[in-house]
């Protein structure tokens, strides 16, 4: 770590985190390295991120907690905290790897968002108040008529983890809403999920409410009915089946 | 060709499509239907699905209209009229859309396993039952109990006077041999994900206390499965279109290795019973089952009709020889396709799937919302079937 690296952290712990620990050509694995690698010249090591992330990973909760628990026992600071946070995130970059795969399934990944949710609850004293660097926003729903939430709660969790601000309006979300949110955050991204087939034409009304009312952001639409032909038909700018897939076309798109 | 002689062609060209032995004398076309029918037959959803006598005349309606060799839904998949009268208002109707949804339940807690392990019947009832049913506990009122009693006597008498007159009045047989083969099954592993515990739970539970998980599952296919699957019996002469019936919906949450160690087992064994007894079973497998592929191999030939719902049909044709499918009819295509599209990819389907049997024509999806499918383009697809031999 150079000084001014060094001072940065002090300074502006956020920022750190998120422009040099987390730039976005690096992966998920490569930044919890980077960040073992500066902690292991300043033998600062009270926890072994990369083992952290791996077990992460892996879903090994009790490996996991009991990580976090031991390191949440030295008090550490904010930002070595943040560390453990980039580290759990690193993690669940693998937790997505593996779902690409099809080694995981879509239970795995419930439980990966449980599991992220208990460590960063975890880490909350040590961080303050604070979470790692947003890398932008989502405004993210169920269509109207929809009350199918998995699949969004999964995308949910794994782009909070990849640095998202993600405001859930939650299900059966009404046109209206969606417009009257997004003029509000400004979000760069909308995310749209159903499950039913009638989702669909609830995706089209609500992309065509928003155009009309002047936002900008970028769409995506994710769920069982979705295809190619069906997001032309939406007008979105991409689809997705699969919550990795989509996170990281979110994260090409910031 | 009157209705007895329907009947038995029903029943033939099923056995037929199952065994795949030989072609049948023209493909099954079965309807996949949840609700779709009573927005195509002008009924409100809230005020139908709470009156016996609409579900009734809904599904024979529905079945005149259109002429299916099957319905998979003749209004028992969704009983709200005996849940509701037991105090369980999950469903919720949405008569804009023409649906019905019910969210995530959970019903056995996680620290509830080992007193079901130990007494499946006695945490079910006073646990697990009060718990989805909020009328039903102790000291219920005794007019809320008659009620009850004869909502469920009502809805039972029902449902077995549509299955009747879908026998008399259209020569429809029933989807499964309830009079010898007892009832659809319902595994073990599926109750725990589908009515007990929910994804979520049994996410956790899987990892954090795979042992009970796999206690309870035993437990549950002792006390409630197996009796059922221990009496199938050999019949010699088929009188409704698959000899048994079972759901498997879990295979889209698990990973390959849960699915081995939760579901497989137990359903490997009735799939051995099946073979036994040289009868037929519809699976009702819904989303893919492309990452099980290889389990679904092992299963011996003509006797098992898989519902192909996510995965394109004719790759599941070559990679699984073995199996009937039943499916191949796009929603997207029936909603906003030609007729002529519409007849052209019946007609692929069947020739590229369903050559010597092995094919179960139907929607891929069911139907429910009004845009789910044209009716105009289920007409022609129907009276397609018929004469495409």
């Amino acid at each position: 770590m150079l000084t001014e690296e060094y001072s940065e952290l002090i300074i502006n712990p956020l920022g750190y985190i998120g422009n040099t620990i987390l730039p976005s050509k690096f992966s998920l694995n490569q930044r919890a390295n980077s960040i073992e690698n500066k902690y292991k010249e300043k033998k600062l090591i009270m926890l072994d991120l990369k083992i952290l992330s791996q077990a992460m990973g892996k879903l090994e909760e009790d490996q996991v907690m009991e990580l976090l628990k031991e390191f949440a026992a030295t008090n550490p600071s904010e930002a070595e905290a943040l560390d453990a946070v980039a580290a759990c995130q690193a993690g669940m970059g693998i937790v997505g790897e593996l779902f690409e795969t099809g080694e995981y399934f879509v239970g795995d990944l419930i439980f990966a968002g449980e599991l992220l949710t208990e460590a960063i609850n975890t880490l909350k004293p040590a961080l303050g108040g604070s979470g790692s660097t947003i890398i932008g926003t989502i405004l993210l729903g169920t269509v109207h008529g929809d009350l199918h939430d998995i699949g969004k709660n999964i995308f949910r969790s794994m782009s909070e983890a990849a640095g998202f601000e993600v405001v859930d309006l939650g299900i059966d979300v009404a046109i209206e809403e969606f417009v009257a949110k997004a003029q509000e955050v400004k979000p760069q991204i909308i995310g749209m999920s159903g499950v039913l087939t009638l989702a669909i034409d609830s995706m089209k009304e609500t992309v065509e409410a928003l155009k009309a009312a002047g936002i900008n952001a970028k769409i995506i639409i994710g769920g069982n009915p979705v295809t190619k032909e069906a997001c032309e038909f939406v007008g979105a700018d991409t689809f997705t089946t699969n919550a990795a897939e989509g996170v990281k076309i979110c994260q090409d798109w910031v | 060709m009157n209705v007895k002689e329907q009947f038995a062609e029903r029943v033939e060209i099923f056995n037929d499509a199952v065994r795949m032995k030989k072609a049948p004398k023209r493909v099954p076309f079965a309807s996949n239907d949840a609700f779709w029918r009573y927005h195509d037959l002008g009924y409100k959803l809230s005020e139908a699905l709470l009156d016996p006598q609409s579900i009734e005349n809904a599904v024979i309606d529905f079945q005149k209209r259109y002429d299916f060799d099957l319905l998979l839904d003749i209004g028992d998949r969704n009983p709200l009229i005996m849940t509701r009268s037991l105090g369980n208002f999950e469903y919720q109707i949405d008569d804009k859309n023409n649906t019905l949804m019910l969210e995530e339940q959970c019903h056995l807690k996680a620290e509830d396993y080992d007193k079901f392990i130990k007494n499946p019947v006695k945490t079910l009832w006073e646990e697990i039952l009060p718990r989805k049913y909020s009328y039903f506990k102790p000291g219920m009122d005794l007019p809320v109990l008659q009620n009850t009693l004869g909502k469920f006597l009502e809805y039972d008498q029902s449902i077995k006077k549509t299955t009747q007159r879908l026998i008399d009045e259209c020569g429809v047989p029933e989807i499964l041999n309830t009079q010898e083969n007892g009832a659809k099954i319902f595994p073990a592993f599926e109750c725990l994900y589908n009515f007990l515990r929910g994804m979520k739970g049994l996410s956790g539970d899987m990892r954090r206390t795979p042992d009970k998980v796999l206690e309870f599952t035993e437990v549950y296919h002792q006390a409630f499965i197996k009796p059922i699957v221990d009496n199938f019996k050999k019949i010699d002469e088929p009188s409704t279109c698959f000899t048994a019936f079972t759901i498997m919906l879990s295979q889209n949450m698990i990973n390959r290795k849960q699915f081995e160690k939760f579901f497989w087992p137990h359903f490997k064994q009735l799939a051995d019973k099946i073979v036994e007894t040289d009868g037929t079973m519809f699976i009702l497998s819904e989303g893919t089952t492309s990452h099980i592929t290889d389990l679904l191999q092992e299963l011996p030939k003509g006797h098992f009709c898989f519902y192909v719902e996510s995965d394109d049909i004719f790759e599941r044709r070559k990679q699984l020889p073995n199996l009937c499918f039943w499916g191949g009819l796009p929603l997207s295509l029936l909603s906003r396709g030609t007729k002529q599209e519409c007849i052209d990819h019946a007609k692929r389907v069947i020739d590229e799937v369903g050559t010597v049997g092995g094919l179960i024509l139907s929607p891929e999806k069911f139907t429910s919302n009004p845009r789910d499918c044209n009716r105009e383009n289920l007409l022609a697809v129907s009276e397609f079937v018929r004469n495409y031999k």
